[in-house]
């Protein structure tokens, strides 16, 4: 992981048309100003051709047949699993569990939660959290009664840690928190959240989905329990994701789906679970997506990701410069561009997101707009919902100009 | 854009006999119709609230503006004429519905079909009540 405090933007260190050359989709698409990352990033070549060749080559089911082919797919899928182990740092393959994405990896953990925990266990949150990392406790709430408590926020819409031993208690189980806001940009401060869910001896589960596209991880430094990232917003395909966990906590969950793959022994009325993480992946897992996972994760382990970074915080320091010129735009999340990742939601007055997300649309610009699936912070942020543009490697300040442009165009249009 | 900021309609009623709030889950849009009718069949009063963009807006308004003093079952052909022409672009064959030809420019963009409906979506359970 890039330490950004230590970055400082430089224009010239990185080429992101060179980059951007590896990206067929804006060969289909030359006009394309892509500017939602934050919902799915593209795809290099590397990546599709990794699930082309898979399919063409080697697509069978995983550990089960004896004949090459299925030896082929289970040997690619092993190697997809090991190279996600390098990408977090973990010491042990067996703790990288596919999912289906960020939402299945929390779906997961909460599912094996909820057999464990009893009523009056609570689970801490935040009130910045995606849906992804809310509903599955609201659910799991409603199934054990278990407490959910929420992490304010300061009014820039970062978590607010002054709080933070008022809400963790002795009956504390988790924190589940988001690593990087998918509205704000916002990166949230780990230290003392680690700190205090570990003197109550509660785990902690960061919801990486935003952060997983900027490189490699040291999950071990991090400090964390659990980690969950989908494949689709780091340059690899959709449908794939994971959630790493401690290897000592995931051997004590127990598994809440069953189904092939996941067992050791069968009888009519009992099951006895496989070993990690096998336990955990029940039926035919998603195997060319976790290759083309692989592939994502190797290929952004071959850039110079600091370049990388100096380039999107030049970006993001540029598109900064251009709303705070333009009236009438408020801007959601931390001012500082050492506090934020290369997201940006915006409130234009008297416009609604969808509206201005229409113009950019009829200039070839990809924004989303709306609640971006965060509506309990919406409604801290007093709005229905927000513009977003959200950057990534390929995006260079052509796009950033165009986007400031159309706002100003849609100024005139709506207002 | 002109219809949008008319906001014809816009408000409550003071005795409305139905009310119907619908949400666009996509977006969080809301819209709130209020309507009465006498016992011929006759829609008499129509308002809305909406908290919405502009195509959802403008809907909302074109009913406040088109609605009032029509026959229910007259009301009830708009919606499939307003889906016809944004799901297949064909205009209004009804002359009383011509107005909806405003959101031709919108066939094509399916994700703002939605917007457009939901005002209309609204209005049709709102009937529903009086139908009842």
């Amino acid at each position: 992981m890039i330490d950004m405090q230590m970055t400082k933007p430089d224009a010239t260190a990185f080429d992101p048309a060179e980059v951007k050359k590896q990206f067929p989709i804006f060969s289909s698409h030359p006009q394309l100003r892509y500017l939602d990352n934050a919902a799915t990033t593209q795809c290099p070549t590397a990546v599709i051709q990794a699930v082309d060749q898979h399919e063409c080559q080697s697509r069978a089911n995983i550990s089960r047949g004896i004949y090459p082919l299925a030896e082929a797919a289970t040997e690619a899928y092993n190697q997809a699993r090991n190279r996600l182990a390098q990408y977090l740092g973990a010491q042990d393959d067996s703790e990288i569990i596919f999912t289906s994405g960020t939402t299945g990896a929390i779906n997961l953990l909460a599912n094996a939660y909820a057999v464990d925990l009893k009523e009056g266990d609570e689970i801490l949150l935040s009130l910045a959290e995606h849906h992804s990392n809310l509903l599955p406790w609201q659910i799991l709430s409603r199934r054990t009664g278990v407490k959910l408590r929420l992490l304010p926020l300061t009014a820039d819409g970062r978590i607010d840690m002054r709080s933070l031993h008022r809400l963790v208690t002795e009956r504390c189980r988790l924190v589940a928190v988001t690593h990087a806001s998918n509205v704000t940009g916002a990166v949230t401060e780990l230290g003392p959240l680690i700190d205090a869910a570990h003197s109550v001896d509660a785990a902690v589960m960061l919801d990486g989905a935003q952060m997983a596209q900027h490189g490699p991880l040291d999950i071990n430094a991090l400090g964390v329990d659990f980690y969950a990232l989908s494949g689709h917003k780091m340059f690899g395909p959709t449908g794939i994701g994971l959630l790493w966990g401690r290897r000592d906590l995931l051997e004590k969950l127990t598994p809440p789906f069953g189904g092939g793959g996941m067992v050791h022994r069968v009888t009519i009325d009992s099951f006895e679970p496989a070993e990690l993480p096998a336990r955990l992946e029940p039926g035919t897992p998603a195997i060319a997506q976790a290759v083309g996972l692989a592939a994502a994760a190797a290929w952004l382990m071959e850039l110079d990701l600091k370049a990388v970074e100096s380039h999107l915080k030049h970006l993001t320091g540029h598109l900064l410069d251009g709303l705070n010129s333009i009236p009438g735009i408020k801007l959601i999340g931390p001012g500082d561009l050492y506090q934020r990742l290369s997201l940006i939601s915006l409130d234009l007055a008297k416009v609604h997101p969808h509206d201005l997300s229409q113009i950019f649309a009829d200039r070839g610009i990809a924004v989303r707009g709306g609640h971006h699936c965060a509506e309990p912070l919406m409604r801290f942020f007093g709005l229905m919902g927000t513009t977003r543009a959200s950057l990534a490697l390929y995006n260079d300040e052509t796009d950033i100009d165009a986007l400031l442009l159309a706002i100003e165009e849609a100024q005139r249009i709506l207002i | 854009m002109a219809l949008a900021r008319d906001a014809t309609g816009s408000g409550q009623l003071q005795h409305p006999r139905a009310r119907v709030q619908l949400d666009n889950p996509l977006c969080g849009d809301r819209v709130i119709i209020e309507v009465t009718w006498d016992d011929s069949g006759t829609l008499t009063e129509l308002a809305h609230e909406v908290q919405g963009c502009a195509l959802c807006r403008a809907t909302a308004s074109l009913i406040g503006r088109d609605t009032p003093g029509k026959q229910l079952t007259e009301i009830a052909i708009a919606q499939t004429e307003l889906e016809r022409l944004l799901k297949e672009g064909e205009e209004p064959t009804h002359h009383q519905w011509r107005g909806l030809s405003v959101f031709k420019p919108v066939h094509g963009h399916k994700s703002r079909y939605e917007c457009v409906l939901l005002p209309f979506k609204a209005l049709t359970q709102a009937l529903g009540v009086c139908r009842t």
